[in-house]
């Protein structure tokens, strides 16, 4: 899978289990009006589903600070849960504004999906 | 389309392209369009494109939290090719709150961003300022481009 560039693609959000995860395939451009599907999407997960969340942002094409944010959010409530949480491909548009807060030393990143811890902390 | 116009003066650079949209989180996709758009037209490096994608982005955030500004009028992006560069006015970002109270960086306490939004403007074109718009309106003002101070020389936050 390639990154794809510009805002010609929907935005959605997916849920699926990847061993002990649960893997939110997100795809299109994170931005104050599509970060409220991605944040309902992470509460549902994170109350409900699984203690392993992970977001892989690989065809995420844009995200600023609202995107961002959301992401902060459920690593605090995951956090406050004792669950993990984990970004995967974060790179191009999303990495730049992660990298550009700092936020690259707090979140769990990860090159791939493939790249997920599988064994229980 | 209602809620959106275009003026572009491309080719024409004195005069500035415009894009005017109502205050609505959905047309925020099509002022970073219009800014890339033309940004490539005026020749602006990849990397710098990036930066503009977002911080423009960033400052019609600011324009549509403020919900127009004390006039509810259209949000404005404007480009204008100065010879040195781009220059980028957005209005209304509305009132600038102190970097303790921004609510871009709130999430719930405890662990949150490091930046706000225009701080994060600030630090991807460093000539960013906001500025007296028309009719008590605050208007943000960058440049992008070769000449443009602070661009790609990114100072990395202090996290809390």
């Amino acid at each position: 899978l390639k990154r794809r560039k510009g805002s010609d693609v929907e935005f959605s959000v997916s849920a699926r289990a990847v061993g002990s995860w649960t893997v939110l395939d997100v795809q299109g451009d994170l931005d104050l009006h599509t970060a409220p599907r991605l944040r309902e999407e992470l509460l549902n997960v994170l109350s409900h589903s699984s203690p392993r969340v992970a977001v892989n942002l690989l065809t995420v094409s844009f995200m600023d600070s609202t995107g961002l944010g959301v992401l902060v959010a459920a690593l605090k409530r995951a956090r406050e849960a004792n669950d993990e949480f984990a970004l995967v491909s974060a790179g191009g548009s999303p990495g730049k504004v992660i990298a550009l807060t700092g936020l690259d030393r707090v979140f769990d990143l990860y090159k791939a999906v493939e790249d997920l811890p599988m064994a229980e902390r | 389309v209602s809620g959106i116009s275009a003026e572009s003066a491309a080719g024409t650079d004195a005069r500035p392209s415009v894009l005017r949209f109502r205050a609505t989180a959905a047309y925020i996709a099509s002022a970073r369009l219009f800014a890339v758009t033309l940004g490539r037209h005026y020749g602006l490096t990849n990397e710098t494109l990036e930066d503009l994608r977002l911080a423009v982005s960033e400052a019609c955030t600011l324009a549509v939290e403020s919900g127009g500004g004390p006039t509810g009028r259209p949000v404005e992006l404007s480009l204008r090719c100065t010879g040195e560069g781009l220059q980028v006015e957005i209005q209304d970002v509305g009132e600038q709150p102190s970097e303790d109270s921004d609510p871009a960086r709130q999430s719930d306490g405890g662990l949150r961003q490091p930046v706000g939004r225009l701080q994060l403007v600030s630090m991807l074109f460093g000539d960013a300022e906001v500025l007296p718009g028309e009719a008590g309106a605050h208007l943000l003002r960058f440049s992008a481009g070769p000449t443009s101070g602070g661009q790609h020389v990114y100072a990395r936050p202090v996290l809390e």
